[in-house]
């Protein structure tokens, strides 16, 4: 038995015999009612996606998982490929267990692969990914001073993203991967 | 360590948002106090997790304690003591499941209190200096708990059954909240069922309790209420909540016999409200993550 609360991308819940895969997830901690886990989890037998919430005092069976680091490679329309450094084992994710984090992806980056029944169903993208600035407009002097501390930018992969005034074209930043949130600047 | 702009942009946003708070707050009349962050009640809430502190006395006496997960027990104290408008500016802390995101276990709490008011008052100061801190426009709309419940679900909660009772909070919140955060950018939730305001005082007609809530672009951003200042409710209310940690097997602190002494001398209606600081800095600075807001970001901490 485990808690609603270890619930990760990837993790598979038995549900009444049945197998459902977490494709993404966020906590609520309400300050009335007790606190629970939103999910969005497809079935393993067909396919179906549906919301789901679990309450954290739920007592929930989860499977067996393996995870594995693995390179991303590429995108087709349906599936993305995932390779591994070591062994050159190549992996495919279908494109609905990944959803909106598709598009942190960007070629060679090490994300967590989740194994299940030696198929690869979900993957987990790093807390923070560095990003190059590829194009944002230059800082307009006197903006500093209150609120409005963030311009549009876009990076190496196409991302779109908000980043500090202060920022220019070719800086190395870092963004969450859990917000899209600019979280620094790191060194080029 | 953060580059030099990085800590200069956030250094000066909070900077900018404790100035205006304090600003606010004197400017209307109201005291600022600091209350103690090591204490011996540090937090009843059976759903909050206090960082215990063990203090060692030179002279070899041991006290256990905690750090507060709010200052609300010494606010209330001092009300009792006789202030009537106070507030402060406190780091809080509460043990949390990860460090990072929208979490942190050392936060900043603004509270105020005041006597002789009730809630309304409070909402109209609440959206005053939170749009005195983001811009925007008073008159926030107030949706009532209760009402919105009603119309949901055809029953209102001081009407349900035992068994419908026990499903409330979850069915608003997994039905409502997200239509409410939906349709509204700002807004008070209030009047909410008497089970879920055990601290704040009734409405008139007994069916629903002075809480409420606001929400800003779907963050909860603070907790409000006409508050109860029934001693013997009070000590009640904290003997359930310790017997309610018993069972979750979650540390007892012992009750605060020195707020519940004084309590008596508050007078009705007083409102007090709590509001996190941290949330209304990332409302300003436009993030969603409390890594974007920090000079020493959270989830690099540990």
């Amino acid at each position: 038995m485990a808690s609603p609360n270890d619930i990760r991308k990837g993790t598979v819940i038995n549900l009444d015999g049945e197998l459902w895969a977490v494709a993404s997830f966020q906590r609520v901690s309400p300050g009335k009612g007790s606190s629970f886990v939103r999910t969005r989890i497809k079935s393993l037998s067909n396919g179906k996606v549906v919301e789901h919430n679990f309450k954290s005092a739920e007592n929930l069976t989860y499977e067996d998982v393996g995870y594995k680091k693995m390179q991303f490679i590429f995108a087709d329309d349906n599936t993305l490929t995932f390779m591994d450094g070591n062994t050159f084992e190549q992996v495919m994710i279908g494109r609905d267990m990944v959803g909106d984090d598709t598009k942190y992806l960007k070629e060679g980056l090490e994300c967590t692969v989740v194994m299940h029944d030696d198929k690869a169903i979900a993957m987990e993208l790093p807390l923070k990914i560095q990003y190059t600035v590829k194009q944002t407009d230059p800082a307009v002097a006197g903006n500093t001073a209150s609120g409005n501390v963030l311009k549009d930018a876009l990076t190496d992969n196409d991302l779109n993203i908000r980043v500090p005034i202060f920022i220019k074209e070719g800086d190395e930043v870092m963004i969450s991967s859990e917000t899209g949130d600019y979280v620094e600047r790191v060194a080029k | 360590m953060l580059f030099k702009e990085d800590l200069v942009l956030r250094a000066q946003l909070w900077n900018d948002v404790q100035t205006s708070i304090h600003s606010f707050f004197t400017s209307r009349g109201y005291l600022n106090v600091q209350t103690p962050l090591i204490v011996r009640s540090p937090g009843m809430e059976p759903n909050l997790d206090p960082v215990p502190v063990d203090v060692r006395l030179l002279d070899g006496v041991k006290h256990r304690g905690g750090l507060i997960t709010s200052p609300e027990y010494s606010m209330k104290k001092l009300l009792g003591g006789g202030l009537e408008k106070i507030y402060t500016l406190t780091p809080v802390f509460r043990n949390v499941e990860k460090m990072g995101e929208r979490w942190s276990v050392e936060f900043t709490m603004l509270e105020w209190y005041q006597q002789g008011k009730d809630y309304e008052a409070c909402m109209v100061e609440t959206e005053e200096l939170v749009n005195s801190i983001l811009g925007g426009t008073s008159s926030w709309p107030r949706i009532s708990y209760v009402k919105e419940f009603e119309k949901h679900f055809g029953y209102h909660p001081a009407d349900a059954t035992p068994e419908q009772a026990t499903k409330v909070a979850d069915l608003f919140q997994f039905e409502v909240m997200p239509k409410l955060e939906a349709e509204y950018d700002r807004f008070f939730l209030i009047e909410y069922p008497v089970a879920e305001a055990a601290l704040a005082q009734k409405n008139p007609d007994g069916r629903s309790a002075q809480r409420f809530e606001a929400y800003v672009n779907g963050l909860e951003i603070c907790n409000g209420f006409t508050e109860l200042v029934d001693p013997v409710e009070q000590r009640a209310r904290f003997e359930a909540e310790a017997e309610e940690r018993r069972q979750a097997g979650k540390e007892v602190f012992p009750i605060d016999e020195e707020l519940l002494s004084g309590l008596a001398s508050v007078r009705s209606p007083s409102f007090g409200n709590a509001l996190g600081v941290d949330r209304l800095v990332m409302l300003k600075a436009g993030v969603k993550n409390i890594d974007a807001i920090h000079i020493f970001p959270p989830s690099s901490r540990f």
